[in-house]
């Protein structure tokens, strides 16, 4: 049944103009407004909320404060203890979760029609009456501690941290989101419930609801989870941030056999007028798969590597172009040699016509089948309203890419790549490297 | 639906016991392979919180195993569990290829499609003894393997 519903879907999506599948905007009684796609084929509803502020605004030396915060949401609220809350989520089949991000605290539901009203109840005490009983802080935050220390072993993340740190200095874009093990055992109960009551506030909430319910059941619901928080006011505005272009090449050296590569240079924010464009130019460059042209020379034609792929990285201050690929130690240099050569010639050369128009049609036609699941729509329909893309956008997508014209692409990769201003943060034991800067072992 | 009573998640029994009520783990829990021709494994794990030697924690699992083959499994725990994996078989069909991944991996090792499609009945028709059945059959230590993975010396 959902097989048909689906395929309908996306025949509508891709035929030309048509309109998408039906976006409703819903306000509530108390004036709450979300988003909905209205789908009954199967009994079940699924729900995303993101209050605006994240881990960037954690305080200082209590960094991972949110993200403790959103492990601990769920971990007791109300009258129940952690134990009693976890396994009334499993008696009416529920998933709830909270994640931080540096820009947003968002919360992810799914669960069936039948039991909307509990969860209603559920997710209402999770975020007006979590206890922080002090014995799930310590698991938690033992919990926490032992994947830092995870972490720190583990080459991919510890690539990207480290470049985030060096890229953004002391704005709060270059803190890990999970914090650091010293902030982590700072932070105390009082912290806690101190950012419940500051953030977890009206103003900046966006919600997006698909499934088995009605307008009016959405608004009932939202009213029940968020009518009785704090109207409140906008967070504290960061700072806009730009990632530094020193063209820097750092080495931290883990005894690993292969080495992994983070690197990367400022690029635009998701409102940019060339959004699409820088797209367009990022994906034939490093897109994912076998479509960028950094795979076919590093993993195609010379085999240096399973993947490399770069993408654009939007936060609300600040933009990226940030890729990462993993070789063995003794082609490091090799590897970078070639993603600096494609830069460059991407920059000077621009794609070609037809490049340009294989992956217009590939970002076009690829994007329904991204949203074969409700949370996968449930998360569009947050993104849109956190980005302001207005309800409409689904319509207006394909044409968005299609107006792209050649010049625009060869246009924007000239200002957005810069091979001699092009980060790199190496991960690893590579034998055929000297870096510009040696990090020192560092502990997180 | 034994893996999912000891070890399913936040409510399931190791969890539970280990990780909430005795503070010795960070995480706990158990899996069943279901999909396989021959004879398939089932899995347990469990990572010690802090100090906790694992050799305390290994105990901790045998006691929570031979307390199941011991007492059995109530009629409500096998009510909830059966409940919680009908409902998976709902989610399970809210996406393209998860559908298409159970019908081909069921084809795959011979089950017919009647099978596939009537999984939540046979789900909800198993019995508590035949739950205690199969842990009594699947949890005989001469059966089993234990690995322990300790961090590198120094770091």
């Amino acid at each position: 049944m959902r097989i048909r519903r689906a395929a309908v879907l996306l025949l509508l999506l891709w035929a030309p103009g048509a309109g998408a599948m039906t976006i409703e905007r819903v306000t509530s009684p108390a004036g709450i407004e979300a988003w909905l796609v209205e789908d009954h084929t199967l009994p079940v509803v699924t729900l995303r909320l993101a209050f605006t502020g994240g881990a960037a605004l954690d305080p200082t030396g209590k960094s991972g404060l949110a993200s403790l915060v959103a492990s601990l949401l769920d971990e007791g609220a109300g009258p129940y203890d952690a134990a009693a809350f976890q396994t009334r989520l499993e008696d009416l089949v529920t998933t709830l979760q909270f994640q931080a991000g540096l820009d947003d605290f968002s919360g992810s539901l799914r669960t069936l029609k039948r039991h909307l009203k509990e969860v209603e109840e559920l997710l209402h005490l999770a975020l007006t009456a979590p206890r922080f009983d002090l014995n799930a802080i310590e698991r938690v935050r033992s919990q926490i501690v032992a994947s830092l220390t995870q972490q720190a072993q583990n080459p991919r993340p510890l690539s990207k941290r480290l470049w985030m740190r060096d890229a953004f200095g002391d704005h709060p874009y270059g803190q890990n989101t999970e914090g650091s093990i010293d902030s982590v055992r700072a932070i105390t109960r009082e912290d806690l419930r101190g950012f419940v009551t500051e953030r977890l506030h009206r103003t900046g909430l966006v919600v997006g609801a698909v499934g088995d319910l009605s307008g009016a059941e959405l608004a009932s619901f939202v009213d029940g989870v968020f009518g009785e928080l704090p109207r409140g006011t906008s967070d504290a505005e960061l700072a806009e941030a730009r990632a530094t272009e020193a063209g820097a090449l750092q080495i931290m050296r883990l005894a690993v056999p292969q080495s992994t590569v983070t690197f990367g240079q400022a690029g635009p924010k998701r409102d940019d007028p060339d959004w699409y464009a820088a797209l367009l130019a990022n994906d034939i460059l490093g897109g994912s798969g076998f479509r960028g042209r950094l795979m076919k020379e590093i993993r195609e034609k010379r085999g240096l590597a399973y993947s490399v792929s770069t993408a654009l990285v939007s936060f609300r201050h600040a933009g990226l172009i940030l890729g990462t690929v993993a070789t063995e130690n003794a082609r490091v240099a090799q590897s970078i040699a070639l993603i600096r050569e494609e830069w460059r010639r991407m920059r000077e050369e621009g794609p070609t016509e037809s490049e340009l128009d294989d992956t217009k049609s590939y970002l076009i036609g690829s994007f329904p089948l991204s949203l074969d699941t409700s949370e996968r729509i449930s998360a569009l329909l947050v993104e849109m309203q956190r980005e302001a893309l207005g309800i409409d956008y689904l319509s207006r997508r394909a044409a968005l890419f299609g107006a792209v014209t050649l010049a625009d692409v060869r246009r924007v990769a000239r200002c957005l790549l810069d091979p001699d201003g092009l980060s790199f943060v190496v991960v690893g034991d590579p034998t055929d490297l000297a870096p510009s800067r040696t990090r020192p072992a560092s502990r997180f | 639906m034994l893996a999912d009573i000891l070890g399913g998640g936040a409510g399931a029994r190791l969890y539970k016991s280990l990780v909430l009520d005795r503070g010795l783990a960070l995480s706990a829990g158990a899996a069943y392979s279901a999909g396989a021709l021959d004879l398939s494994s089932f899995r347990i794990w469990a990572m010690p919180k802090g100090d906790v030697p694992v050799s305390d924690l290994e105990a901790a699992v045998e006691a929570e195993l031979q307390r199941l083959t011991r007492d059995g499994i109530g009629p409500d725990e096998v009510r909830r569990a059966a409940e919680r994996m009908q409902s998976a078989s709902v989610y399970a069909q809210d996406s393209l290829s998860g559908p298409a991944n159970i019908i081909g991996a069921g084809l795959a090792i011979g089950q017919s499609l009647d099978e596939i499609q009537s999984w939540p009945e046979r789900i909800g028709a198993v019995v508590p003894a035949a739950i205690d059945a199969a842990a009594r059959s699947i949890f005989v230590e001469r059966n089993s393997t234990t690995a322990v993975l300790l961090p590198v010396r120094g770091s």
